[in-house]
């Protein structure tokens, strides 16, 4: 597992540039304008990320490469899940700390306070989005990936409005008691580990 | 077989001498890079005509026959070959005394 | 454990293409060449070995162990060198060099560089500057240096020059001094094999025509060369295949005996190369459809 990470590492660091390169594009667009800002940019941020580094996959066959290496496709699979968490972390928890800091530094761009419900959204919502790219990337041919790529940032563009307006709405009247936020991360959790299931299972048989 | 014959009449030659060691039939298909089963073959071979004894662990040695019984196998090749140029001889439509004449017309020239 | 790898029944269906029952053992301790025209499934049958893709039907045993359910056990025993070399082309060799290690436990540092010397390959080129000769090469450094005791290789020499060539012939008759290990070798540049190989196991149209010792398969047929007139519907049977030109017909008889006692004294007779076999086979596949 480590040596998978480590590996994800060294191929990518090259690339963090990129990554801080949309964190700062994001924050910049989204920080000033919107109100939510705080989930636009964590989000954007950790899926951006995951996006680049399977697109690297790709581009160098990756899978056919660590194929001759002593590992299984199981291990492949959880690694790809393991990694999705660590850039969703550091999305959502990069983007809390842009945050506070303009806060601090910006107290007129009057943004609302970052509370742990804040952030546990914003996780909450990229490891959905995680749960449903992950599987069809990974049924998916070299093709098909570079596709659902694209769908993705289309639909990650388009449904940003309204599910801002959704937040707004919910923000306002209240998501009501805890049992509902307990009983949705139970879902999200279930959804996720499902879906890591169901990637382990599509990949194992998969023609490289 | 190339390498057969060579190694054969190293030893008939007196060139191998007997207990020296060959080389294990791997190190051989390495040097003269063929394969390991001709190597393998070679050494059976020459294994069954007594010309080398295969010991399991140590490798393949020049037996130590004696030199009654490699003159023996040297005219057991004389005899294949003189009995070639019978054949050769019979399908040119040679008899046995025309080889035998001609063989002793030759013999003269060289003396000569 | 005296098969390196035992294949049953595997099969493998495209639209196009299908491989067809393959059963096959690959022996310990020798190097097996895997030979055949271009679209025979030579190919195919290595990425089933090496798990890249999975059969139909049909099973796997490699060094005695069934893949995939035991293929990370096998995979850090065996080394896989193909004309087809998927790295990050913007790392250097070293970096490369830096992900892969960690995941085998027998891994020689002191051999790999030696290797890269000998095979003259800087640990600091990016690997989008290396030639698909080098990058052979570097594939080759790589499998050489976890101790495998399998070596599967995938038209390795196609990037190679003549000399390098020799070179990685001496290199695999040295793995083969130690008994325990194996090579397959698939390729079309059949030459290479002709030296070395032990076995010879011939792929054609997505079945397996033969897997023999090569100096049994080489006595066995025999090319004959001679005049269009010694053929004749008979005779024709002798023949894998045959080539027929104004001036006389060329063709691989597969039974060395009964060749010799019908055009011995009438034609050329000689032994044939493994590129003959490959290509009279082929040759006769088409005359018959």
């Amino acid at each position: 597992m480590l040596n998978l990470l480590r590996k994800d590492y060294i191929a990518l660091k090259s690339s963090l540039w990129a990554i801080l390169f949309y964190f700062v594009v994001f924050s910049v667009a989204f920080i000033p304008t919107v109100e939510m800002s705080m989930y636009f940019v964590g989000i954007y941020t950790a899926f951006s990320s995951i996006m680049l580094a399977t697109m690297i996959d790709i581009k160098n066959h990756n899978h056919k490469f660590l194929v001759t290496l002593p590992l299984s496709r199981r291990n492949i699979v959880q690694a790809k899940y393991l990694s999705a968490i660590l850039y969703t972390l550091f999305g959502v928890f990069a983007s809390s700390g842009a945050h506070w800091l303009v806060n601090f530094l910006f107290p007129e761009l009057n943004k609302p306070d970052l509370s742990v419900l804040d952030i546990l959204i914003s996780v909450g919502m990229v490891l959905v989005l995680i749960s449903i790219y992950m599987p069809l990337f990974y049924a998916l041919s070299k093709k098909g990936a570079g596709i659902i790529n694209t769908v993705f940032m289309i639909v990650l563009i388009i449904l940003a409005q309204p599910v801002a307006s959704l937040m707004n709405m919910a923000g306002e009247n209240g998501m009501g008691r805890a049992s509902v936020y307990v009983f949705v991360s139970v879902c999200i959790l279930l959804l996720f580990i499902a879906s890591y299931f169901v990637t382990v299972r599509l990949f194992a048989r998969k023609d490289l | 077989m190339q390498i057969l014959t060579q190694i054969r009449q190293s030893i008939l030659s007196g060139e191998l001498v007997a207990g020296e060691s060959l080389p294990s039939i791997r190190q051989l298909a390495k040097d003269l890079q063929v394969s390991v089963i001709t190597t393998k073959r070679v050494y059976e071979e020459l294994e069954k005509e007594k010309l080398i004894d295969s010991v399991v662990g140590k490798g393949s040695f020049v037996s130590g026959a004696n030199q009654e019984f490699i003159r023996e196998q040297r005219l057991k090749r004389i005899e294949e070959k003189m009995l070639d140029i019978l054949r050769e001889g019979k399908e040119l439509g040679m008899s046995v005394q025309d080889v035998v004449k001609h063989f002793t017309l030759l013999v003269e020239e060289e003396e000569a | 454990m005296m098969n390196a790898i035992e294949l049953r029944n595997l099969s493998k269906t495209y639209p196009l293409f299908k491989l067809d029952q393959i059963t096959l053992d690959i022996k310990q301790g020798y190097i097996t060449g895997l030979i055949g025209p271009n679209g025979a499934g030579k190919s195919t049958l290595i990425s089933l070995i090496t798990g890249l893709i999975r059969p139909d039907s049909g099973s796997i045993k490699t060094l005695g162990k069934e893949v995939p359910a035991q293929e990370i056990n096998v995979k850090e025993r065996i080394g896989i060198v193909s004309d087809e070399c998927f790295y990050y082309e913007h790392l250097t060799i070293r970096e490369m060099k830096s992900m892969i290690a960690p995941f085998y436990k027998k891994w020689d540092e002191k051999l790999f560089n030696n290797y890269l010397e000998q095979f003259e390959l800087s640990p600091k080129k990016k690997i989008e500057e290396l030639s698909k000769g080098m990058k052979i090469k570097f594939s080759l450094a790589i499998a050489l240096s976890h101790d495998a005791e399998l070596l599967i290789m995938d038209e390795p020499t196609s990037g190679l020059d003549p000399v390098f060539r020799r070179e990685l012939l001496d290199l695999l008759a040295d793995m083969i001094q130690d008994e325990t290990r194996s090579i397959i070798f698939s390729t079309h540049i059949t030459t290479d094999l002709e030296r070395i190989a032990d076995y010879i196991a011939f792929i054609h149209k997505g079945k397996l025509v033969f897997n023999e010792a090569k100096d049994d398969v080489l006595e066995r047929y025999m090319i004959v060369k001679g005049d269009m007139k010694l053929l004749d519907a008979d005779t024709r049977r002798q023949f894998v295949g045959i080539r027929e030109t104004a001036v006389g017909f060329e063709g691989l008889a597969d039974n060395r005996a009964e060749a010799e006692r019908l055009f011995g004294n009438y034609a050329l007779l000689h032994r044939p190369s493994l590129e003959d076999l490959i290509y009279f086979t082929a040759k006769g596949e088409k005359h018959h459809a």
